[in-house]
C-alpha cells in the first residue's frame, strides 16, 4: 500500500502541469467586454522577454472609416529593460507571421530619470504610408530632444527619420510638455508648453509633418505663466484653446493646474493623480497606478475603475467619431506576448465602471 | 491436561469429521457432554522461496513447534500434514483440513538466512470461515545452528492458542440431524442471502425466519437500503435468534486532495439514496503547485476550479477496495490581481471523466486515487494554443480545434473522510 501511494505521488509529480491560464485576460475582463477589440498581434518575443520587462504596445493610428472594419496589425512595442527604453516595430509579415524589427533597435537611456514622470513620451502620429512615432525627451536630466522614427507600412523597417537636440521650432524656449491632439482627417496637432529658461512660460502649437522636419513652424501664442513652479509638466489644451492644464509632481503629490487665456493657473482641488490625456470630450484622463480616472473639465472625478493591465494608447478618430484606444499585453509564458488593441468611444468613457 | 487419551482423540477425530461435513446432516445432540474439547488444526511447515535451512533442520523446527503447542493447556491438537506440498488455494486447503479431521489449518513458511529467518504464519478457521492469523515472525540469532534447537515459539504458539480456544464438546457431537428455526433480527427490508436457496427479505417487524440444520457453520450476506451490506459468519449451535449488526451507509464523504502538480483541493460527495451513486461538489485552487510544463517549477495562479460530478460506485460498500466512475462539468473562476472575480476568459468550462479507487486507511479515513482526464472548452482557441509556447498544445494537452482540448494525464489523490 505504501509503495502504491508513493507511486501515485510520483505519478502526480510527473504529470504536474499548470493549467492554461492568462491572467491579463481576466484582470481586464470587466473593461474589455465593454470595448471593441480592433487588433491582435502575436505571439511575439520582445526584447527582454515577457517576464522581466515592462512593455507597452502603441498601435498604429487607425485609418478605417468605421470601427467595425478596423483591424490593427502593427504598432510599436516599447520595452523598458535593463535601464533603457527600447523601441521595436511589430508587424505581420507576408506569410502571416507576427514579427518584431530586430536591427537598429533604438535605445533611450533611463539613467537619472525622474521616477515620477515618463521620461519619454511616445506619440504615434497619423498613419499614411508610414507609421511614425515621435519620441520626446523634455528637459532634465537630458537636453531637450525629439526624434521621429518611421516604419514603412506594413512591414518596416523602422528607421530614424529626424532627430534634433534643439528646441524644435521654438528657438529660445525649452519644451516642458507636449500634447498630441487628434484631428479628424488631418494631421495631428501638437501643443507645447514652453519655458524660456528664466521666468517666462508660453504655449505653442505645431502640426505634425513627416515630409522633412518633425514639426512645421507654428505661432507661439504664449504669454507669461509665472506661477508654475516646475521645469517638467504634462501639458494639455482643449481644441478651442479656452482651457489649458499642466499636471506636475511637486511636494510628493500630483498637482493639476488649470488656466485660460484670461485667468491665471489655479490648482484643481479634485485632481490628485497624474493626468495622461485631455480627451476631446473635455474630460481629463488619468491612468496612474493602473486605475483609470476621469475628471470633468473642472477637476471633479466622474469615473474610477481598475484597468486590469490595459494600457492607455491615445485618443483617435475613426471616421468622425473619437475613440479611446487601449492595448493589452497578454503574457503567454515562455517569453511570448500577444498584443491586443481595444477601442471605446470617447462618449462611453464615463460609463466604463458600470 | 493437554495429554488427550488415544480414545479421546479418536472420538474427537470422528466427531469433528462429522461436524465439518455436517451442513446437511449434523444435528445438535441433546446428550452433549458439558466439558470442552480442543480444536484440531492441520499443520504444515515448509520452506519459503529462499530458506537457509535444510530439510532435516525444518523437521527439527516442525517438531519443536508441535511440542511447544502441545505443552499449552487447551491448545489445538496439531495434525501434521507431512512432507507433501501444501495446497495453494484456500478451497484446497480447507478440503485437506476436513479430510484430515481438522477444523482449522495452520501454514508456516520459513524464509530467509539461517541467522535471520522470518516465519510467515497463516491460519484459517473452518468453523467461522475466517482467516484467523496472518502475520510474520522475525528471528535474529547469533548462532543459528544452536538456536535452532532452542526455538520456543513464544510469539507464535500463544497466538494460535488464543485464536483457537477449546470448544464445548457438544459442538463435535454426532447424532441425527437437528433442525433449528433461526430468527434473524435486522432492519426491515434487509435482503438476506446465503441461508436459503432464495433471498429472504426481513419483514416490517424486523425479523426473518430460517429452518437450519444445527450445529453447523453458516455465512450470510445482508443488504438493506441505506445500510452498509455485510457478510456475516456464524456457528449455529442450537441458538434460535441472531441479530445482525448493520451500519448505516455513509451519506457524506469529504475529500482533501491534490490534483496533478500538487494543486490542493477539497470536495464533498453526497450519497444518492437507493443507488450506489453520489454527487460531488469540488473546489481546487491553483494558487500553489508544481509544474513541468512551465518555465518555473512552482506555479501560483489566481485560478480555481469548481467541479460537479455524478458518480457511481462499482464495488459494494463493504468492500475494502472500492472502484467508482463519474463524470461532470467544471467551471474555472479567477480573482486576478487588479481585477474582479470572474469566470475565466480563456477556458471558462470543461468536462471531466473520473475513474477512481479507494482503500481503507484508518477508521473512517480512506485514501483514494483518481484518473480524471479532462476536456476543456475555450472561446479563445488561438490564445489557448499559444499559451503552451513551443508545445503549441501538443503536450500534455491535445487540441481538438477549434474550441476543445483534452488533458488525458490528470490524476487526483487524497484522503477521504467517510461520514
Amino acid at each position: 500500500m505504501k509503495a502504491l501511494g508513493l507511486l501515485l505521488i510520483l505519478c502526480l509529480g510527473a504529470v504536474g502541469c499548470a493549467p492554461p491560464y492568462i491572467a491579463e485576460l481576466n484582470s481586464s475582463a470587466a473593461l474589455t467586454r465593454q470595448m471593441t477589440m480592433v487588433g491582435s498581434l502575436g505571439p511575439l518575443n520582445p526584447l527582454g522577454g515577457s517576464s522581466q520587462a515592462t512593455i507597452r504596445f502603441l498601435p498604429v493610428k487607425p485609418t478605417a472609416a468605421s470601427i467595425g472594419v478596423l483591424s490593427i496589425q502593427s504598432g510599436f512595442a516599447v520595452t523598458e529593460y535593463a535601464g533603457s527604453d527600447y523601441l521595436q516595430f511589430a508587424y505581420v509579415d507576408s506569410s502571416g507571421q507576427p514579427q518584431l524589427t530586430s536591427t537598429n533597435t533604438p535605445a533611450f537611456s533611463l539613467a537619472g530619470a525622474d521616477p515620477n514622470y515618463p521620461l519619454y513620451e511616445f506619440d504615434v502620429t497619423t498613419t499614411t504610408a508610414t507609421a511614425n512615432i515621435v519620441v520626446v525627451s523634455p528637459n532634465n536630466p537630458l537636453p531637450n530632444s525629439t526624434a521621429l522614427y518611421s516604419a514603412t507600412l506594413p512591414t518596416g523597417p523602422l528607421t530614424l527619420f529626424n532627430s534634433t537636440n534643439s528646441d524644435l521650432v521654438f528657438f529660445a524656449a525649452k519644451v516642458l510638455g507636449v500634447q498630441m491632439v487628434p484631428q479628424p482627417g488631418i494631421p495631428d496637432l501638437f501643443n507645447f508648453l514652453l519655458w524660456d529658461g528664466s521666468s517666462s512660460w508660453a504655449e505653442g502649437s505645431a502640426a505634425a509633418n513627416v515630409a522633412g522636419s518633425v514639426f512645421t513652424a507654428g505661432p507661439v501664442t504664449g504669454y507669461p505663466l509665472l506661477s508654475i513652479p516646475v521645469r517638467r509638466a504634462l501639458y494639455y489644451r482643449n481644441p478651442l484653446g479656452t482651457l489649458s492644464y499642466a499636471s506636475y509632481f511637486l511636494g510628493g503629490k500630483w498637482i493639476c493646474d488649470q488656466w485660460s487665456p484670461t485667468t491665471p493657473p489655479v490648482a484643481l482641488a479634485g485632481v490628485s493623480n497624474r493626468i495622461d490625456a485631455l480627451l476631446s470630450s473635455g474630460d481629463l484622463l488619468s491612468t496612474e497606478g493602473g486605475i483609470l480616472r476621469l475628471y470633468d473639465p473642472n477637476g471633479t472625478q466622474v469615473e474610477s475603475v481598475a484597468l486590469g493591465g490595459l494600457q492607455f494608447c491615445y485618443e483617435a478618430y475613426v471616421g468622425s467619431t473619437p475613440y479611446v484606444f487601449f492595448s493589452l499585453a497578454l503574457n503567454l509564458g515562455h517569453d511570448n506576448l500577444m498584443f491586443r488593441v481595444y477601442a471605446v468611444p470617447t462618449s462611453s468613457m464615463r460609463s466604463l465602471g458600470g | 491436561m493437554i495429554g488427550l487419551s488415544a480414545r479421546s482423540v479418536l472420538v474427537l477425530l470422528f466427531a469433528a469429521h462429522g461436524v465439518l461435513f455436517a451442513q446437511d446432516q449434523a444435528p445438535a445432540s441433546e446428550n452433549a457432554p458439558s466439558d470442552k474439547a480442543p480444536r484440531r488444526i492441520l499443520f504444515k511447515m515448509e520452506k519459503g522461496l529462499i530458506s537457509g535451512y535444510s530439510d532435516d533442520e525444518m523437521t527439527v523446527l516442525k517438531r519443536s513447534f508441535m511440542t511447544a503447542l502441545s505443552e499449552v493447556d487447551g491448545a489445538p491438537s496439531a495434525i501434521d500434514y507431512g512432507a507433501r506440498p501444501f495446497p495453494a488455494s484456500l478451497a484446497d486447503r480447507n478440503k485437506a483440513a476436513r479430510e484430515a479431521g481438522a477444523d482449522c489449518w495452520l501454514s508456516m513458511k520459513v524464509s530467509g538466512l539461517r541467522g535471520s529467518p522470518s516465519i510467515n504464519v497463516v491460519s484459517w478457521d473452518l468453523l467461522y470461515n475466517v482467516k484467523s492469523l496472518d502475520f510474520t515472525a522475525a528471528r535474529s540469532e547469533g548462532f543459528s545452528m544452536l538456536d535452532l534447537f532452542r526455538e520456543r515459539w513464544e510469539d507464535v504458539v500463544p497466538a494460535v492458542v488464543k485464536r483457537y480456544p477449546a470448544l464445548a464438546s457438544h459442538t463435535y457431537s454426532r447424532g441425527p440431524p437437528g433442525v433449528v428455526t433461526l430468527t434473524i433480527r435486522a432492519v426491515p427490508g434487509t435482503t438476506i442471502t446465503g441461508l436459503s436457496p432464495k433471498a429472504v427479505t426481513v419483514g416490517a417487524d424486523g425479523t426473518a425466519f430460517f429452518e437450519l440444520a444445527s450445529p453447523a457453520p453458516y455465512s450470510l450476506r445482508a443488504a438493506a437500503r441505506g445500510y452498509v451490506p455485510s457478510q456475516t459468519s456464524l456457528y449455529l449451535d442450537g441458538r434460535t435468534e441472531f441479530t445482525l449488526q448493520q451500519a448505516k451507509s455513509a451519506w457524506l464523504r469529504l475529500d482533501a486532495a491534490l490534483l496533478d502538480g500538487f494543486f490542493p483541493g477539497v470536495s464533498a460527495s453526497f450519497s444518492i439514496p437507493s443507488i450506489p451513486a453520489f454527487a460531488r461538489l469540488g473546489f481546487t485552487t491553483f494558487r500553489a503547485g508544481m509544474t513541468i510544463n512551465q518555465d518555473q517549477i512552482f506555479a501560483s495562479l489566481p485560478l480555481s476550479q469548481i467541479t460537479l460530478l455524478l458518480g457511481l460506485y462499482l464495488s459494494p460498500e463493504d468492500n475494502a477496495t472500492r472502484f467508482y466512475v463519474g463524470a461532470g462539468p467544471l467551471l474555472r473562476v479567477s480573482l486576478p490581481p487588479g481585477g474582479a472575480f470572474t469566470v475565466d476568459r480563456l477556458v471558462p468550462f470543461g468536462v471531466q471523466v473520473v475513474a477512481g479507487v479507494e482503500f481503507p486507511l484508518a477508521g473512517k479515513l480512506r485514501t483514494f486515487a483518481e484518473y480524471c482526464p479532462t476536456g476543456y472548452s475555450t472561446p479563445e482557441p488561438t490564445l489557448f494554443a499559444y499559451s503552451f509556447g513551443n508545445n503549441n498544445g501538443t503536450f500534455p494537452y491535445f487540441n481538438f480545434p477549434p474550441t476543445w482540448a483534452l488533458n488525458p494525464f490528470e490524476i487526483r489523490i487524497g484522503v477521504r473522510w467517510v461520514l
